[in-house]
Protein backbone atom coordinates (compact mmCIF):
# COMPACT_ATOMS: atom_id res chain seq x y z
CA UNK A 1 0.00 0.00 0.00
CA UNK A 2 1.60 3.62 -1.03
CA UNK A 3 2.99 5.20 2.07
CA UNK A 4 1.18 8.24 1.44
CA UNK A 5 -2.37 6.45 1.72
CA UNK A 6 -0.94 5.15 5.67
CA UNK A 7 -0.15 8.62 6.20
CA UNK A 8 -3.30 10.16 5.19
CA UNK A 9 -4.93 7.50 7.60
CA UNK A 10 -2.91 8.69 10.03
CA UNK A 11 -3.13 12.10 10.06
CA UNK A 12 -7.48 11.40 9.54
CA UNK A 13 -7.52 9.64 12.59
CA UNK A 14 -5.17 11.39 14.85
CA UNK A 15 -7.48 14.64 13.62
CA UNK A 16 -10.69 12.54 14.79
CA UNK A 17 -9.14 11.19 17.49
CA UNK A 18 -8.37 15.19 18.80
CA UNK A 19 -11.25 16.95 17.65
CA UNK A 20 -14.54 14.59 16.49
CA UNK A 21 -15.06 11.15 18.37
CA UNK A 22 -14.91 13.72 21.78
CA UNK A 23 -17.09 15.70 20.66
CA UNK A 24 -19.54 12.53 19.30
CA UNK A 25 -18.89 10.47 22.49
CA UNK A 26 -20.85 7.07 21.36
CA UNK A 27 -21.83 5.20 24.41
CA UNK A 28 -20.12 7.59 26.35
CA UNK A 29 -16.28 6.66 25.40
CA UNK A 30 -14.02 8.70 23.72
CA UNK A 31 -12.72 6.43 20.92
CA UNK A 32 -8.80 6.94 20.05
CA UNK A 33 -8.58 6.25 16.59
CA UNK A 34 -5.17 6.92 16.45
CA UNK A 35 -3.73 3.78 18.43
CA UNK A 36 -5.63 1.45 16.07
CA UNK A 37 -4.17 3.00 13.15
CA UNK A 38 -0.78 2.96 14.19
CA UNK A 39 -0.72 -0.72 15.50
CA UNK A 40 -2.36 -1.93 11.95
CA UNK A 41 0.20 0.26 10.20
CA UNK A 42 2.93 -1.07 12.41
CA UNK A 43 1.70 -4.99 11.97
CA UNK A 44 1.38 -3.81 8.54
CA UNK A 45 5.12 -3.84 8.29
CA UNK A 46 5.56 0.28 7.76
CA UNK A 47 7.84 0.14 11.47
CA UNK A 48 9.24 2.98 10.70
CA UNK A 49 6.37 5.14 9.57
CA UNK A 50 4.99 3.64 12.87
CA UNK A 51 7.78 4.84 15.07
CA UNK A 52 7.74 8.30 13.74
CA UNK A 53 4.23 8.80 13.97
CA UNK A 54 4.01 7.71 17.33
CA UNK A 55 6.31 10.46 18.17
CA UNK A 56 4.86 12.81 16.50
CA UNK A 57 1.22 11.78 17.11
CA UNK A 58 1.99 11.70 20.60
CA UNK A 59 3.43 14.92 20.70
CA UNK A 60 0.23 16.68 19.24
CA UNK A 61 -1.84 14.51 21.49
CA UNK A 62 0.43 15.36 24.66
CA UNK A 63 -0.23 19.28 23.29
CA UNK A 64 -3.91 19.18 24.02
CA UNK A 65 -3.93 16.68 26.68
CA UNK A 66 -4.13 18.23 30.15
CA UNK A 67 -1.98 15.57 31.61
CA UNK A 68 1.53 16.00 32.23
CA UNK A 69 3.80 16.90 29.06
CA UNK A 70 5.12 13.50 27.73
CA UNK A 71 2.77 11.07 28.53
CA UNK A 72 1.88 10.21 25.55
CA UNK A 73 4.41 10.18 23.27
CA UNK A 74 6.31 7.95 25.54
CA UNK A 75 3.26 5.68 25.67
CA UNK A 76 2.92 5.57 21.90
CA UNK A 77 6.68 4.74 20.83
CA UNK A 78 7.14 2.18 23.83
CA UNK A 79 3.80 0.16 22.48
CA UNK A 80 4.83 0.21 19.08
CA UNK A 81 8.72 -0.78 19.92
CA UNK A 82 7.18 -3.56 22.83
CA UNK A 83 4.38 -4.95 20.14
CA UNK A 84 6.76 -4.96 17.24
CA UNK A 85 9.53 -6.80 19.54
CA UNK A 86 6.56 -9.46 20.18
CA UNK A 87 5.40 -9.78 17.23
CA UNK A 88 8.97 -10.95 15.66
CA UNK A 89 9.61 -12.86 18.72
CA UNK A 90 6.64 -14.11 20.64
CA UNK A 91 3.67 -14.43 17.96
CA UNK A 92 5.67 -15.17 15.03
CA UNK A 93 2.99 -16.61 13.22
CA UNK A 94 0.87 -14.57 10.73
CA UNK A 95 -2.64 -15.77 11.39
CA UNK A 96 -5.57 -13.52 12.20
CA UNK A 97 -5.56 -14.86 15.75
CA UNK A 98 -1.85 -13.62 15.94
CA UNK A 99 -2.92 -9.98 14.79
CA UNK A 100 -5.92 -9.96 17.28
CA UNK A 101 -3.37 -10.74 20.47
CA UNK A 102 -1.21 -7.97 19.23
CA UNK A 103 -3.55 -5.60 18.59
CA UNK A 104 -5.09 -6.32 21.82
CA UNK A 105 -2.22 -6.16 23.45
CA UNK A 106 -1.12 -3.04 21.82
CA UNK A 107 -3.88 -1.30 23.27
CA UNK A 108 -4.00 -1.91 26.47
CA UNK A 109 -0.27 -1.82 26.71
CA UNK A 110 -0.65 2.20 25.34
CA UNK A 111 -3.16 2.57 27.98
CA UNK A 112 -1.24 1.43 30.79
CA UNK A 113 1.36 3.32 29.71
CA UNK A 114 -0.48 6.58 29.53
CA UNK A 115 -1.53 5.94 32.97
CA UNK A 116 2.20 5.19 34.10
CA UNK A 117 3.75 7.92 32.82
CA UNK A 118 0.69 10.78 33.58
CA UNK A 119 2.06 9.82 37.38
CA UNK A 120 5.52 10.13 36.64
CA UNK A 121 4.96 13.11 34.53
CA UNK A 122 3.40 14.80 38.12
CA UNK A 123 6.51 14.18 39.66
CA UNK A 124 7.80 17.07 37.21
CA UNK A 125 4.88 18.72 36.68
CA UNK A 126 2.41 18.70 39.57
CA UNK A 127 -0.82 20.80 38.58
CA UNK A 128 -1.07 18.16 35.85
CA UNK A 129 -3.98 15.53 35.68
CA UNK A 130 -3.16 11.98 35.98
CA UNK A 131 -5.10 8.97 34.51
CA UNK A 132 -6.00 6.82 37.38
CA UNK A 133 -7.36 2.97 37.30
CA UNK A 134 -10.52 3.29 38.61
CA UNK A 135 -13.52 1.05 37.33
CA UNK A 136 -14.51 3.24 34.08
CA UNK A 137 -10.92 3.39 33.27
CA UNK A 138 -11.01 -0.36 33.45
CA UNK A 139 -13.90 -0.57 31.04
CA UNK A 140 -12.74 1.84 29.04
CA UNK A 141 -9.35 0.46 28.32
CA UNK A 142 -10.79 -3.31 27.55
CA UNK A 143 -13.48 -1.60 25.03
CA UNK A 144 -10.70 0.01 23.42
CA UNK A 145 -8.70 -3.07 23.02
CA UNK A 146 -12.08 -4.67 21.62
CA UNK A 147 -12.29 -1.95 19.08
CA UNK A 148 -9.38 -1.65 17.98
CA UNK A 149 -8.98 -5.87 17.31
CA UNK A 150 -12.28 -5.78 15.51
CA UNK A 151 -10.58 -2.82 13.19
CA UNK A 152 -7.81 -5.02 13.17
CA UNK A 153 -10.75 -7.60 11.39
CA UNK A 154 -11.43 -5.03 8.63
CA UNK A 155 -7.82 -4.33 8.42
CA UNK A 156 -7.10 -8.11 7.82
CA UNK A 157 -9.17 -8.74 4.93
CA UNK A 158 -8.15 -5.40 3.57
CA UNK A 159 -4.60 -7.18 3.58
CA UNK A 160 -5.61 -9.81 1.54
CA UNK A 161 -7.52 -8.04 -0.32
CA UNK A 162 -4.55 -5.41 -1.35
CA UNK A 163 -1.94 -8.01 -1.01
CA UNK A 164 -3.28 -9.67 -4.39
CA UNK A 165 -3.23 -5.73 -6.13
CA UNK A 166 0.02 -4.36 -4.70
CA UNK A 167 3.02 -6.94 -4.92
CA UNK A 168 4.84 -4.10 -2.53
CA UNK A 169 2.35 -4.47 0.29
CA UNK A 170 4.50 -6.31 3.08
CA UNK A 171 1.97 -7.93 4.96
CA UNK A 172 1.33 -10.54 2.67
CA UNK A 173 2.19 -13.19 4.52
CA UNK A 174 -1.03 -12.89 6.90
CA UNK B 1 5.79 -10.44 6.57
CA UNK B 2 8.62 -8.46 5.05
CA UNK B 3 9.35 -4.84 7.21
CA UNK B 4 9.10 -2.44 4.94
CA UNK B 5 12.09 -0.21 6.19
CA UNK B 6 14.20 -2.51 8.02
CA UNK B 7 14.12 -2.95 11.75
CA UNK B 8 15.02 -0.91 14.28
CA UNK B 9 18.42 -1.33 15.77
CA UNK B 10 19.11 -0.90 19.57
CA UNK B 11 21.21 1.95 19.08
CA UNK B 12 18.23 4.30 16.91
CA UNK B 13 15.89 2.93 19.62
CA UNK B 14 18.12 4.35 22.26
CA UNK B 15 18.52 7.45 19.82
CA UNK B 16 14.25 8.27 19.86
CA UNK B 17 14.46 7.65 23.51
CA UNK B 18 16.85 10.00 24.02
CA UNK B 19 15.46 12.40 21.29
CA UNK B 20 11.53 12.12 23.00
CA UNK B 21 13.61 13.19 26.58
CA UNK B 22 15.04 15.98 25.29
CA UNK B 23 11.76 17.48 23.78
CA UNK B 24 9.72 17.04 26.88
CA UNK B 25 12.80 18.46 29.12
CA UNK B 26 13.09 21.32 26.39
CA UNK B 27 9.38 21.77 26.36
CA UNK B 28 9.43 22.22 30.23
CA UNK B 29 12.05 24.59 30.13
CA UNK B 30 9.92 26.80 27.32
CA UNK B 31 12.83 26.39 24.90
CA UNK B 32 9.89 24.52 22.13
CA UNK B 33 7.14 27.62 23.22
CA UNK B 34 7.63 29.09 19.63
CA UNK B 35 7.06 25.34 17.69
CA UNK B 36 4.23 24.43 20.43
CA UNK B 37 2.89 28.01 19.37
CA UNK B 38 2.77 27.15 15.55
CA UNK B 39 1.30 23.78 15.99
CA UNK B 40 -1.37 24.68 18.32
CA UNK B 41 -2.36 27.53 15.95
CA UNK B 42 -2.15 25.61 12.96
CA UNK B 43 -4.91 23.06 14.51
CA UNK B 44 -6.72 25.75 16.30
CA UNK B 45 -8.58 26.53 13.27
CA UNK B 46 -9.87 22.62 12.67
CA UNK B 47 -11.01 22.63 16.77
CA UNK B 48 -13.26 25.89 15.78
CA UNK B 49 -14.65 24.29 12.46
CA UNK B 50 -15.26 20.77 14.03
CA UNK B 51 -17.22 22.29 17.10
CA UNK B 52 -19.45 24.49 15.12
CA UNK B 53 -19.59 21.58 12.65
CA UNK B 54 -20.68 18.97 15.41
CA UNK B 55 -23.13 21.35 17.53
CA UNK B 56 -25.24 21.68 15.48
CA UNK B 57 -25.51 17.88 14.27
CA UNK B 58 -25.97 17.38 18.30
CA UNK B 59 -29.20 19.13 17.64
CA UNK B 60 -30.57 18.41 15.39
CA UNK B 61 -29.77 14.49 15.78
CA UNK B 62 -33.21 14.97 18.63
CA UNK B 63 -36.48 14.25 17.68
CA UNK B 64 -39.04 16.93 17.67
CA UNK B 65 -39.97 16.07 21.14
CA UNK B 66 -36.35 15.68 22.83
CA UNK B 67 -36.15 18.97 21.51
CA UNK B 68 -38.79 20.60 22.99
CA UNK B 69 -38.07 18.98 26.20
CA UNK B 70 -34.13 20.39 26.03
CA UNK B 71 -35.75 24.11 24.93
CA UNK B 72 -37.69 23.40 28.40
CA UNK B 73 -34.75 22.45 30.49
CA UNK B 74 -33.17 24.74 29.39
CA UNK B 75 -35.93 27.49 30.01
CA UNK B 76 -35.52 25.95 33.32
CA UNK B 77 -32.19 26.35 33.73
CA UNK B 78 -32.47 29.75 33.13
CA UNK B 79 -35.14 30.41 35.39
CA UNK B 80 -33.12 28.87 38.10
CA UNK B 81 -30.08 31.04 37.32
CA UNK B 82 -32.42 33.92 37.31
CA UNK B 83 -33.87 33.21 40.74
CA UNK B 84 -30.92 32.59 41.88
CA UNK B 85 -29.20 35.79 41.00
CA UNK B 86 -32.54 37.55 42.40
CA UNK B 87 -31.84 35.59 45.81
CA UNK B 88 -28.31 36.72 45.61
CA UNK B 89 -29.37 40.36 44.87
CA UNK B 90 -31.72 40.03 47.82
CA UNK B 91 -29.19 38.86 50.17
CA UNK B 92 -26.81 41.71 49.79
CA UNK B 93 -29.67 43.98 50.34
CA UNK B 94 -29.66 42.11 54.20
CA UNK B 95 -26.24 41.63 54.59
CA UNK B 96 -25.31 44.89 53.56
CA UNK B 97 -21.88 45.01 54.64
CA UNK B 98 -20.56 42.06 53.13
CA UNK B 99 -22.57 42.44 50.05
CA UNK B 100 -21.36 46.10 49.28
CA UNK B 101 -17.90 44.99 49.71
CA UNK B 102 -19.08 41.70 47.21
CA UNK B 103 -20.38 44.16 44.98
CA UNK B 104 -17.52 46.35 44.49
CA UNK B 105 -15.50 43.56 44.05
CA UNK B 106 -17.66 41.81 41.61
CA UNK B 107 -17.17 43.72 38.19
CA UNK B 108 -15.99 40.86 36.52
CA UNK B 109 -13.89 41.07 33.63
CA UNK B 110 -13.62 38.31 31.32
CA UNK B 111 -12.74 36.31 27.87
CA UNK B 112 -15.13 35.13 25.85
CA UNK B 113 -13.47 31.95 24.26
CA UNK B 114 -14.15 29.36 21.72
CA UNK B 115 -14.21 25.55 22.60
CA UNK B 116 -11.82 23.94 20.40
CA UNK B 117 -11.39 20.07 21.55
CA UNK B 118 -12.63 18.22 24.22
CA UNK B 119 -10.58 15.45 26.56
CA UNK B 120 -9.19 12.61 24.92
CA UNK B 121 -8.88 10.97 28.17
CA UNK B 122 -11.56 8.42 28.89
CA UNK B 123 -11.68 9.18 32.39
CA UNK B 124 -11.09 12.56 31.94
CA UNK B 125 -14.09 15.38 31.95
CA UNK B 126 -11.87 18.87 30.84
CA UNK B 127 -12.13 21.16 27.18
CA UNK B 128 -9.97 23.24 26.24
CA UNK B 129 -10.64 26.84 24.28
CA UNK B 130 -8.59 29.50 22.14
CA UNK B 131 -7.69 31.93 24.38
CA UNK B 132 -4.43 32.26 26.62
CA UNK B 133 -2.15 33.65 28.93
CA UNK B 134 -2.12 35.76 25.73
CA UNK B 135 -6.01 36.73 26.81
CA UNK B 136 -5.09 37.42 30.07
CA UNK B 137 -5.78 34.36 31.01
CA UNK B 138 -4.58 32.60 34.26
CA UNK B 139 -4.45 29.59 36.28
CA UNK B 140 -7.32 28.83 38.89
CA UNK B 141 -9.53 31.11 36.82
CA UNK B 142 -13.38 30.56 36.62
CA UNK B 143 -15.49 29.94 33.66
CA UNK B 144 -18.63 30.13 33.21
CA UNK B 145 -21.30 30.22 30.86
CA UNK B 146 -24.56 32.80 30.23
CA UNK B 147 -26.00 33.68 33.34
CA UNK B 148 -23.13 32.83 35.60
CA UNK B 149 -23.10 29.42 36.07
CA UNK B 150 -19.14 28.25 36.64
CA UNK B 151 -18.79 25.45 34.52
CA UNK B 152 -14.91 24.55 36.06
CA UNK B 153 -11.38 26.15 36.28
CA UNK B 154 -8.33 26.87 34.07
CA UNK B 155 -5.93 23.97 35.04
CA UNK B 156 -3.76 24.58 32.17
CA UNK B 157 -2.90 27.82 30.08
CA UNK B 158 -0.62 28.29 27.11
CA UNK B 159 -0.04 31.55 25.36
CA UNK B 160 -2.98 30.12 22.93
CA UNK B 161 -5.35 27.85 24.77
CA UNK B 162 -6.73 26.84 27.47
CA UNK B 163 -7.55 23.68 29.48
CA UNK B 164 -10.86 24.15 32.15
CA UNK B 165 -11.64 20.96 33.95
CA UNK B 166 -14.84 20.64 34.37
CA UNK B 167 -16.92 20.87 37.40
CA UNK B 168 -18.22 17.42 36.66
CA UNK B 169 -15.02 15.79 36.65
CA UNK B 170 -14.07 13.42 39.78
CA UNK B 171 -10.94 15.55 40.54
CA UNK B 172 -12.81 18.86 40.73
CA UNK B 173 -13.96 20.37 44.08
CA UNK B 174 -15.60 23.88 45.00
CA UNK B 175 -16.44 25.36 48.66
CA UNK B 176 -19.99 25.34 47.92
CA UNK B 177 -23.16 27.12 49.90
CA UNK B 178 -26.67 26.81 49.64
CA UNK B 179 -28.49 29.98 48.56
CA UNK B 180 -31.93 29.12 50.37
CA UNK B 181 -29.59 28.93 53.79
CA UNK B 182 -26.08 30.51 53.57
CA UNK B 183 -24.85 28.62 56.92
CA UNK B 184 -25.56 24.99 54.91
CA UNK B 185 -21.98 25.22 53.38
CA UNK B 186 -20.68 22.14 51.53
CA UNK B 187 -17.43 20.77 49.05
CA UNK B 188 -18.69 20.15 45.39
CA UNK B 189 -17.11 17.83 43.56
CA UNK B 190 -17.85 16.22 40.45
CA UNK B 191 -19.25 13.13 40.16
CA UNK B 192 -18.10 10.86 37.37
CA UNK B 193 -18.23 13.25 34.81
CA UNK B 194 -22.10 13.49 34.84
CA UNK B 195 -23.02 15.38 37.76
CA UNK B 196 -21.99 17.22 41.06
CA UNK B 197 -22.54 15.92 44.60
CA UNK B 198 -21.53 17.89 47.75
CA UNK B 199 -20.54 16.85 50.76
CA UNK B 200 -18.90 18.08 54.14
CA UNK B 201 -22.31 19.51 55.23
CA UNK B 202 -22.93 19.49 58.64
CA UNK B 203 -25.86 17.28 59.74
CA UNK B 204 -27.33 20.57 61.81
CA UNK B 205 -27.85 22.32 58.34
CA UNK B 206 -31.24 22.39 56.30
CA UNK B 207 -31.00 21.57 52.71
CA UNK B 208 -33.32 19.68 50.90
CA UNK B 209 -34.13 19.07 46.69
CA UNK B 210 -34.70 22.37 44.51
CA UNK B 211 -31.96 24.34 46.55
CA UNK B 212 -29.28 26.13 44.65
CA UNK B 213 -25.78 25.52 45.52
CA UNK B 214 -23.69 28.81 44.59
CA UNK B 215 -19.60 28.96 45.20
CA UNK B 216 -18.56 30.47 48.67
CA UNK B 217 -16.03 32.52 47.38
CA UNK B 218 -13.82 30.35 49.87
CA UNK B 219 -12.03 29.08 47.03
CA UNK B 220 -9.08 31.08 45.44
CA UNK B 221 -9.41 33.17 42.77
CA UNK B 222 -13.58 31.70 42.43
CA UNK B 223 -16.11 34.85 43.72
CA UNK B 224 -18.84 34.32 45.78
CA UNK B 225 -22.39 33.31 44.11
CA UNK B 226 -21.56 31.57 41.00
CA UNK B 227 -23.84 28.66 40.16
CA UNK B 228 -22.66 25.52 40.83
CA UNK B 229 -26.14 23.48 40.10
CA UNK B 230 -29.27 22.66 42.08
CA UNK B 231 -29.95 20.10 44.59
CA UNK B 232 -31.90 16.58 43.53
CA UNK B 233 -31.83 14.56 46.33
CA UNK B 234 -30.01 14.61 50.21
CA UNK B 235 -28.98 12.17 52.04
CA UNK B 236 -28.91 11.94 55.34
CA UNK B 237 -27.99 9.12 57.51
CA UNK B 238 -28.25 8.57 61.68
CA UNK B 239 -24.99 8.39 63.19
CA UNK B 240 -22.87 10.28 59.95
CA UNK B 241 -20.95 13.24 60.86
CA UNK B 242 -22.15 15.12 57.90
CA UNK B 243 -25.23 15.01 55.46
CA UNK B 244 -24.81 14.90 51.36
CA UNK B 245 -26.54 16.12 48.34
CA UNK B 246 -26.85 15.29 45.06
CA UNK B 247 -26.44 18.24 42.74
CA UNK B 248 -27.75 19.01 38.87
CA UNK B 249 -25.12 20.50 37.04
CA UNK B 250 -27.56 23.69 35.19
CA UNK B 251 -25.10 23.39 32.29
CA UNK B 252 -25.05 20.59 29.34
CA UNK B 253 -21.20 19.70 28.80
CA UNK B 254 -21.87 18.30 25.71
CA UNK B 255 -23.26 21.64 24.56
CA UNK B 256 -20.37 23.70 25.66
CA UNK B 257 -19.71 26.42 22.90
CA UNK B 258 -18.68 29.72 23.98
CA UNK B 259 -17.29 30.16 27.25
CA UNK B 260 -16.10 33.25 29.30
CA UNK B 261 -13.20 33.02 31.53
CA UNK B 262 -12.69 35.39 34.86
CA UNK B 263 -9.86 37.59 34.12
CA UNK B 264 -9.84 39.25 37.53
CA UNK B 265 -8.63 38.47 41.00
CA UNK B 266 -11.44 38.44 43.18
Amino acid sequence: MPRFILIGILVVALLASLFVTPHLQPLLLKPSLFLPALLLILLLGDTWLALRSAAVGGVVMDLFSAGPFGAYVFAYVTTVVVTRWVFRTKITNRSLLALLSLTGIGSILASLLVMVNSHLGRLIDPRALSVSPTSSWVAVTVTDAFRTMALAVLVYWMIRLFGRRYSSLTAHEF
Amino acid sequence: MTLAAGPPQRRTILTIGSTLVAIVLLHYLGVLRPLERLAVQTLLPIGRWTTGWLSPVAETRSSETSARMAILEQRIAELNVENAQLQSALEAAVEADEQERFLKTRQFEGVAARLVARSGDPTSEFVTVDRGTRAGIQIDAPAIVAGGVIIGRVIAVTDDISRILLSTDNRSSFAGVSLQSTTTQGLVSGARGLSLSMGLISQSEHIEAGDIIVTSGVDSGVPRGLVLGEVERVDRQTGALFQSASLRPLFQSNRLDVITILTTNQ
